[in-house]
């Protein structure tokens, strides 16, 4: 390569944005229409039947399409090289997501080999067969070899010379393999018009019941894999929030008419044989549909044959991109050496990462038993199929408010979850794969993690979606009841330190405090030290308060979302409490603000919010109740900040007129032994009205300090209740604290995804 | 004809049925989302500030 190569890092050199809506709609047709699904058809039809061979590619369809709409979300929100890598980096971290390109990297290179091997295969069997080569039996191999190294390297060449001749000669192979088979699939359906009895070939439609449509899923899954590689090509499509989602959707679609179509003309194809069709095809297992379709049409063979010299190039052709891109990836956020993501000057293409992957392709084809290796490759993709859907719930949960989404998958989350628990049933199918592949894919997993843990872990640069730690010292070990104090500006730090403090005595507590320097997209983190000092001087007041009495640390990170920020800071301490202020402004469309409402939402400990909280002493407290999940942390809350002595907390609930309302007095008494505190300490008080924020208000005006418990979750408790305590909290002036108590479960169920 | 082979119609022309509506609808969302988003100058960071305290 003579032309001047330069790092992506020294000079902004990215790669060109050439492919359309066509070309990457093509590539993922590609991609998925392998020479896998000529051998699954004559397979499935053995063990489901006529009618399940077609049932077997409609369900899969479905389940496929449930996975391509978390793939086009994530996608669309997120349109950049590296695909599942990405998604799974920002959802779960660094750990895995290294570990997820890591291994999108080789199954996609070891697929290639695959389609290599199998270009080669047929060519040589044909051409053998027409005597153009003569060849004995033992020379055969040794030139499937030569030509599987042969066709690899002229599809990496292809790939080296720019994304644009990748996705046109992906693009024309792929059309020609759509005319091949849809002509096959057209020639059915004019067989089974012209001769209706063929029909009859469907009989029995499941002769061995439904049971065996779970084994033929499983074993024909492979054949819906392949659309990621549209999620590859984030950075080379043109309008990308708008394509990929498109092409991925489009690419299901037609897979999905095309298998369908061939599935029913290899049955109607079958004529007096004799036997039922469906035990004739079976009897040819893999090769039942090219013996079935040579029956249907008078050149079938050598149609099936042209029909997989077209699948399996397409196919390599755009595993090699696949594979390059994810190690372009990988090399790009330094989790690889960087050298991977070096882009060539004059194609525009990552020529090292092209170079890396040749070396994995060619060793495969050329060293390995490509068939059995290969198979591993079905492992990974359907561990990232399962990671994928996971990825979409989780980001769309925990961040979904900052991206911007080209396309919002309908049925959340119904579709993901669907998809997750089809693919574990149908991971079953994979004790059938070989035993070679159960060694390749625990060896590459542990190599990654080897390097992950010696390489990665320690080079990587922070991605636009992290949270980034600057200054940190923690506390070394948590020994008890842990609170984390989120400050932002010293004016205010001192009186949440107070309320802190008093949260410390009464739990015993450690303490940590943190300080998020929020970092605009449109600055990179390294223009980030220059707001540090507002969260250096928040954090010495903070310090000045309670180092002295607790176990203390404390933390700077830079972020995008504040609010993110804190949730995962939060997770990360395994804090039980979050203290935190709130100035009173929200922008609209929220109930307390966008980094409050978050807050509220996905932290998993309990939660303290506190607004126009001053040092003073509290003898007044008002606790409005209704009996929800948080009345109990609201009443301890009231506990720790009333005055012991001439204190009195109101725990008061209104009701509606002519509905019976909450018995407070029994609630109290049930209950305050559980807290522990002092009982003549709370005065229950109930009213009816028909006005409830209005009653509060009033009633509200006569305490130094309220304490209400954040509205209850759920779109239907807040389509009935109202955001009632929200509404109060933000008309209300004087010191207020707004609690919410963790759930075990839900807490659990929110850490994970 | 047999309940399996009306069941398995059933399921198959719901599968492909499901298929294409569910294309089609999410055809329509990403329409709708890129026309409601070019019509929208570009959005101006929107938070500037600190809310928590």
């Amino acid at each position: 390569m003579k032309e001047a190569n330069i790092r992506q890092s020294e000079i902004a050199v990215g790669l060109s944005r050439e492919l359309k809506l066509f070309h990457i709609t093509m590539m993922g047709v590609g991609m998925m229409i392998g020479a896998g699904v000529f051998i699954g058809i004559g397979n499935a039809i053995k063990i489901a039947g006529a009618g399940g061979v077609v049932l077997t590619f409609c369900l899969n369809g479905v389940i496929a399409l449930f996975t391509a709409m978390s793939y086009a979300e994530l996608s669309s929100a997120m349109p950049r090289a590296g695909g599942t890598y990405n998604f799974s980096r920002i959802a779960f971290g660094r750990g895995l997501g290294f570990l997820t390109g890591w291994m999108e990297w080789f199954a996609s290179s070891v697929a290639g080999s695959l389609y290599a091997i199998t270009f080669a295969m047929y060519t040589t069997h044909y051409l053998s067969q027409l005597g153009l080569i003569p060849l004995a039996d033992f020379q055969l191999p040794v030139v499937e070899k030569l030509v599987g190294v042969g066709i690899a390297g002229l599809f990496l060449y292809i790939n080296y010379r720019g994304a644009s001749q990748t996705g046109t000669t992906g693009a024309l192979l792929t059309l020609g393999q759509m005319i091949t088979l849809s002509f096959i699939a057209l020639a059915g359906v004019v067989v089974a018009f012209f001769h209706p009895e063929r029909l009859a070939n469907f009989e029995p439609f499941l002769p061995h019941g439904w049971s065996k449509l779970l084994i033929t899923m499983g074993l024909t899954y492979v054949a819906f894999e392949g659309f990621e590689v549209i999620a590859q090509a984030g950075d080379e499509t043109i309008q990308p929030r708008r394509n990929l989602p498109k092409a991925m959707l489009y690419s299901i679609l037609l897979v999905v008419l095309t298998y369908v179509g061939l599935s029913f003309a290899s049955v109607v194809a079958v004529k007096d044989v004799g036997e039922p069709a469906w035990i004739w095809i079976g009897k040819y297992g893999g090769k039942g549909f090219g013996q079935a379709i040579s029956q249907l049409l008078p050149f079938g063979s050598f149609l099936t044959t042209v029909a997989v010299i077209f699948a399996s190039t397409s196919a390599l052709n755009a595993t090699i991109y696949s594979a390059t891109r994810a190690s372009y990836a990988l090399g790009r956020d330094r989790m690889l050496p960087e050298i991977l993501a070096c882009i060539s000057k004059k194609n525009l293409t990552p020529y090292i990462a092209v170079l890396f992957t040749a070396g994995i392709v060619i060793s495969v084809v050329a060293f390995l038993p490509t068939i059995d290796v290969a198979s591993s490759a079905s492992m990974m993709f359907l561990f990232l199929f399962f990671l994928v859907n996971l990825c979409a719930i989780r980001i769309r949960r925990q961040m979904g408010d900052e991206l911007t989404y080209g396309f919002i998958m309908p049925l959340f989350p119904f579709a993901p979850v669907a998809a997750i628990i089809t693919q574990v049933l149908l991971a079953l199918w994979l004790i059938h794969v070989s035993l070679i592949a159960w060694i390749v894919v625990p060896v590459w997993i542990i190599s990654g993690i080897i390097i992950y843990h010696a390489y990665a872990k320690h080079k990587t640069v922070v991605t636009q979606d992290e949270v980034m730690v600057l200054e940190e010292e923690p506390i070394p070990q948590k020994r008890r009841y842990r609170i984390l104090l989120a400050v932002a500006n010293p004016a205010n730090a001192v009186q949440l330190a107070w309320h802190c403090y008093r949260f410390c005595q009464a739990k015993k507590a450690e303490v940590e405090v943190v300080h998020m320097v929020p970092v605009p997209p449109q600055l990179s983190f390294p223009d980030a030290p220059r707001y540090i000092l507002t969260g250096e001087e928040a954090i010495g007041e903070a310090m000045l308060y309670l180092s002295a009495n607790f176990r203390f640390g404390s933390t700077i990170r830079y972020c995008r979302s504040i609010s993110r920020g804190i949730v995962s800071t939060a997770s990360e301490r395994k804090a039980d409490l979050l203290v935190m202020g709130w100035e009173g402004y929200r922008r609209r469309g929220f109930a307390l603000g966008s980094t409050i409402d978050p807050v509220l939402k996905r932290t998993t400990c309990n939660v303290a919010i506190l607004k126009n909280c001053r040092q003073q002493r509290y003898r007044r407290v008002l606790v409005p109740f209704a009996g929800g999940p948080n009345s109990m942390f609201a009443l301890e809350t009231a506990s720790i900040f009333v005055e012991k002595e001439a204190g009195q907390v109101t725990v008061f609930h209104v009701s509606l007129p002519g509905k019976t309302g909450v018995d407070v007095e029994a609630f109290l008494r049930r209950n305050l032994p559980l807290l522990k505190v002092d009982s003549s300490l709370f005065k229950p008080k109930s009213v009816a009205s028909s006005n409830l924020l209005k009653t509060l208000l009033d009633e509200a005006r006569q305490y130094d300090l309220v304490v209400i418990g954040a509205s209850r979750e759920g779109l239907f408790q807040q389509a009935v209740m109202g955001k009632l305590p929200e509404e109060f909290a933000r008309q209300y002036e004087k010191p207020l604290i707004m609690v919410k108590a963790s759930h075990p479960i839900k807490s659990f169920v929110r850490k994970w995804i | 004809m047999k309940t399996d082979v009306i069941v398995g119609l059933a399921v198959i022309a719901g599968s492909l049925g499901a298929i294409i509506f569910l294309t089609l609808w999410c055809r329509r969302i990403i329409e709708n989302l890129h026309s409601k988003r070019s019509k929208q100058p570009q959005k101006i960071s929107e938070e500037t500030g600190n809310e928590g305290s």
